[in-house]
């Protein structure tokens, strides 16, 4: 085994953290080569200089200002999940289509049934179609009995339309 | 049953579905490394402490994306080290010019001073290195890391990883050869000295 691998180990090795077999591995080629023992040394050394340092206690304040930190951020959050939109933008492109068109057939057909309805008064009021039945297209009530409370609407609305005129 | 029965992953399930509690819970278990080893990395109390409320916030905010496959542990790992080297980027080193000055020694002090020499002068050669390898040798020296825990946190290979350090090391091995004389003189000393 080469040095430059055996040197890589070092650290593990000084940890203890090396499996066993790889320890003897690292054992066995110290006893032979005198540069691997240098730089083991220095490895050593280079451990024993840095637990000189003392790392300062934690500031006592740390937990209360992450937990306040933490709070804001989760009600900011909240705030920025609240959006009538959020479905648009979570819709496939198909499903975003499929909705365009919906709307657009809708609007459509909400724009030529408002206009029929409001132009067909005033072609009943030209005369050519005064009968109720055409005026309000209520033909399926036209076989109906006379008497019967339907047909008694019908005369009514008869009356009355004749009566505007 | 005591808080610590509690896994920190089942915590950070618990977060996932708006539990500020379990959240609390996990700040109070591993801030303290956490801060450490920010404060190794930067030299700063400060910065320490701004570096690791970022990391909690981003651990908050990832809760629900984390999958209980990886170790809460390793996870977090990833989170500091990403945060202190993205932060050095950024910071450029401190000119050591202008670090504050200790004030002069009176006679009672010397001991103590001697040591708090030693710490800046750690401190300092570390903070010369750049920041991957500053890192790596935090990871190991200071937290006991194991070249596989490492190549985790840093993502990197362990044999990646093991070149790192070697080449911080070597860095370090110069910056702090006076400390280190220093360190053996001591030893020889106190070994000359004892009883045979
Ligand atoms: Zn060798």
């Amino acid at each position: 085994m080469y040095c430059v691998d055996i040197q890589s180990r070092f650290g593990d090795f000084i940890a203890g953290q090396l499996a066993r077999h790889e320890r003897e591995q690292v054992l066995a080629h110290l006893q032979e080569c005198e540069a691997c023992r240098t730089t083991l040394g220095n490895v050593d050394r280079l451990a024993a200089i840095l637990s000189q340092t003392e790392c300062p206690p934690v500031p006592s304040r740390l937990t209360a200002r992450i937990m306040a930190a933490a709070g804001k951020r989760r009600s900011e959050s909240v705030t920025a999940d609240w959006n009538p939109l959020k479905w648009w933008r979570g819709a496939t492109a198909p499903m975003q289509a499929a909705a365009t068109i919906t709307m657009i057939i809708g609007l459509g057909l909400g724009c030529i049934l408002g206009w029929t309805s409001t132009s067909s008064p005033s072609s009943a009021a030209t005369g050519a179609k005064s009968e109720p039945l055409d005026i309000y297209q209520l033909d399926f009530l036209g076989d109906l009995p006379s008497g019967s409370l339907a047909g008694s609407y019908l005369a009514l609305i008869a009356v009355t339309s004749e009566g505007g005129h | 049953m005591s808080d610590f029965d509690i896994s920190d992953e089942s915590l950070m399930e618990a977060v996932n579905k708006g539990d500020l509690n379990a959240f609390e819970q996990l700040v109070r278990r591993h801030q303290s490394w956490v801060w450490k080893i920010a404060y190794r990395f930067l030299g700063n109390s400060d910065e320490a402490s701004d570096i690791t409320q970022d990391a909690f916030l981003r651990l908050l905010d990832a809760s629900r994306h984390y999958r209980v496959t990886a170790k809460f542990r390793t996870y977090f790992y990833r989170i500091i080290t990403r945060l202190c080297i993205d932060h050095a980027r950024k910071n450029r080193a401190v000119p050591i010019d202008s670090l504050p000055d200790i004030p002069a020694p009176g006679p009672s002090q010397i001991d103590r001073l001697e040591h708090q020499e030693l710490e800046s002068g750690i401190q300092k050669a570390l903070d010369a290195l750049p920041p991957e390898y500053r890192m790596v040798i935090i990871l190991r020296y200071f937290e006991g890391l194991s070249g596989v825990e490492i190549a985790n946190a840093v993502k990197k290979t362990p044999k990646g990883v093991e070149r790192l350090l070697a080449r911080a090391r070597k860095n370090l091995e110069l910056s702090l050869y006076p400390y280190s004389q220093k360190i053996t003189d001591d030893y020889e000393g106190e070994s000359d000295d004892s009883p045979v």
